[in-house]
């Protein structure tokens, strides 16, 4: 195999891959079996330890754990990640309501999400490649752990369709 | 993460002594702040994503820009409502908080957001929070209840975990009788008191667990709860390791729970693979006296094995049930333990069960020393040169192999045919192709002809010289010849790259 055919290769199998990630841990219709699936994962690290200089940022092959860390780097949010003010009657959510609706002078919708007991991280896409993945820490910082949110197999590290050149977004 | 893993990880980490988490969100954090990310990897973490904090083009309200973000690829939770009054969200808050307990994730509560982007710019924040937007958090599901008696149960890695016994209560819609207390540590948290009246709170997760403590009911002189210091299974005083939260019982060998949890571990698959057999089975062959150890199986014999029985007494919904071992299962269980004797030497190592021995390391000393002799005769220095092995690990073979009991059990092993050295016939790597035939053709970059079929048979496949439509494989060269892969193409019979090939072989078992 040549240096041409391999970079060709690589490419071929982190797009395959991307695109079971995502039917499997996204929409959870996978299409090929567990096997076949660690089959071209395996024949893509194979060629990514022959050939380090292809191995793409958003390759499949991150998902299984990269090198050890020894401390993350703090990173400034952007946007400050604000926490949320807690409320635990519905008074309180009536209160809420009340105070939005005067401050808007108009009738309001919301949207109402599950709020999920986790941790909450920010994630940076650059060109539609996850670039970054960013702890709350105190809201102002947060530490860089980019490197284990890539092992999250619902997290995906290239986006698909129209994607904005710099996309962030908070889960 | 998911409830199922995090009680796995749970269990995982109480069986080695670990403080368990308190929950979801402290179990998720300490995942993604481990240095090895092929740790990180193997807990099954998984993450909705729920805001975007910038303007994108064209996207005007908070649920479009999700729904965005649901096309860009990224993971929404579909739970999502639009609700234009009070009573809309108080509907969604009340079927939720109904609902949570069918989820596979807990969640604490619900969150509202104005849905119009520029609202919620004209909103803003204040210096913490941003004033579109409020959570809702559930109680927690909590009652109380009398905390009657503290049973101590023994795991299987002697591992020793104290468990309320509660006065039956209703809760969440299901009886709580029983609560993990988890450790030593945890009790005196608590200072929970045999006769206390205890809070037990079920928030979205599945196993109830105590909170704390009502001091008003504590009955006068209720006395804190003194640990047990001996085996409840045994009575061998128990030891705590420094830096552990778990008490143990050192009484690997005679100590009933953990010697099935020995037995189970030397059949397991990646072990003596002796599929033959089972927990319920081992457990039925050690109630009955038969396997003390794991030599044990091997002086088993049909004859003493056919008719055991077992009785699992009826319990409240279920009917008695009666396991016996009849003439197949019997037959099928010597049979099992027989070819366990093939099992090679690396395998066997890690099926002794030496703590801190796992399958990795199991190879590298057997590589190493090549014989179990050798290996029982090593010093520390010796055992520490190896790749690999560590002074933990070390202390432990010398540890396990120091102990009589150990040694005669070996020697046991060996007389029944276990393979206790590597031989150079012996097939070392997994048989992934077991079963499949290959036919190979052409000229390869990296091996040669020969070194392929050599390969294909350490790997458990088989060489054929001719394609026909039994043939699972034509591994392909360059120059290959032309007639050979239209036969291929013709019969359907995939033909593959020395690269697919190795990848095939690389698959670990």
């Amino acid at each position: 195999m040549t240096k041409k055919e391999a970079k060709i290769r690589i490419d071929q199998l982190c797009e395959e891959l991307q695109e079971h990630n995502y039917r499997y841990y996204v929409l959870a219709q996978p299409v090929i079996s567990d096997y076949e699936f660690d089959h071209k994962l395996k024949e893509l690290e194979r060629l990514e330890a022959a050939y380090p200089e292809f191995v793409r940022p958003d390759s499949p092959s991150l998902r299984v754990g990269g090198e050890p860390t020894k401390n993350f780097p703090s990173v400034k949010h952007k946007y400050p990640m604000l926490s949320l003010s807690n409320s635990y009657s519905l008074q309180e959510i009536e209160e809420f309501d009340a105070r939005v609706q005067k401050a808007v002078k108009q009738p309001v919708e919301y949207v109402c999400e599950l709020k999920y007991d986790g941790l909450s991280i920010s994630l940076t896409y650059t060109d539609g490649v996850l670039t970054q993945a960013v702890t709350r820490g105190d809201g102002v910082q947060g530490d860089d752990v980019t490197n284990n949110v890539k092992t999250i197999r619902s997290i995906p590290l290239r986006l698909r369709g129209n994607y904005p050149p710099q996309l962030e977004i908070r889960g | 993460m998911p409830h199922e893993e995090f009680e796995r990880l749970n269990r995982e980490r109480e069986e080695i002594g670990d403080n368990p988490f308190a929950n979801p969100r402290n179990a998720a954090a300490g995942s993604l702040k481990m240095q090895d990310p092929k740790e990180v990897a193997k807990r099954k973490l998984d993450c909705f994503l729920y805001y975007i904090p910038h303007n994108l083009e064209g996207v005007k309200t908070h649920y479009d820009a999700l729904k965005y973000a649901k096309e860009l690829g990224l993971k929404i939770s579909d739970n999502m409502a639009i609700c234009r009054n009070m009573t809309q969200i108080m509907e969604y808050i009340n079927d939720w908080n109904r609902g949570r307990r069918h989820l596979p994730y807990d969640i604490d509560g619900i969150v509202i957001k104005v849905n119009d982007l520029s609202l919620q710019q004209q909103l803003g924040f204040t210096t913490k929070n941003p004033r579109w937007a409020i959570a809702y958090k559930f109680k927690a599901e909590q009652v109380e209840t009398l905390l009657e008696s503290i049973d101590y149960q023994v795991g299987r890695t002697g591992a020793v975990t104290p468990v309320a016994n509660l006065k039956p209560v209703q809760l969440a819609g299901t009886t709580v009788k029983r609560a993990s207390l988890h450790n030593a540590d945890i009790i005196a948290q608590l200072d929970v008191r045999l006769g206390d009246t205890v809070y037990v709170e079920k928030g979205g997760e599945i196993i109830p667990k105590i909170v704390g403590v009502n001091l008003h009911k504590r009955p006068p002189h209720a006395e804190p709860v003194r640990f047990i210091d001996r085996c409840p299974e045994c009575d061998t005083l128990l030891v705590r390791k420094e830096g552990e939260a778990a008490h143990y019982c050192p009484n690997e060998d005679s100590c009933p729970p953990q010697i099935k949890g020995k037995l189970e571990h030397f059949i397991s698959r990646k072990a003596m693979n002796i599929d033959s057999l089972g927990e319920g089975k081992i457990e039925m062959l050690y109630d009955h006296g038969l396997v003390k150890n794991v030599a044990d199986l091997y002086d088993l014999t049909y004859k003493t094995i056919l008719g055991l029985e077992k009785v699992i007494p009826a319990e409240e919904g279920k009917k008695e049930k009666r396991l016996s071992f009849r003439e197949k299962t019997a037959e099928n269980i010597i049979k099992g333990i027989k070819q366990s004797k093939n099992v090679p030497f690396p395998r066997v190592l890690y099926a002794l069960g030496i703590r801190y021995v796992g399958e990795t390391v199991a190879k590298k000393l057997a590589a190493y020393f090549k014989t179990i002799d050798r290996l029982i005769a090593a010093s520390y220095e010796e055992l520490v040169q190896v790749e690999e092995i560590g002074e933990k690990i070390a202390e432990s073979v010398i540890l396990f192999f120091q102990k009589p009991i150990h040694r005669d059990m070996v020697e046991r092993l060996r007389t029944a045919g276990v393979q206790m050295e590597l031989t150079e016939a012996q097939p070392l790597e997994p048989q992934l192709l077991q079963g499949k035939s290959f036919v190979v053709s052409g000229v390869f970059e990296r091996h040669s002809r020969d070194e392929i079929k050599e390969l294909i048979e350490r790997f458990g496949g088989k060489n054929v010289s001719s394609i026909s439509s039994k043939t699972d494989y034509v591994l392909a060269g360059a120059n290959m010849g032309p007639a050979k892969k239209a036969k291929a193409e013709s019969l359907g019979v995939p033909i593959i790259s020395e690269e697919e090939f190795e990848a095939m072989i690389s698959r670990k078992g």
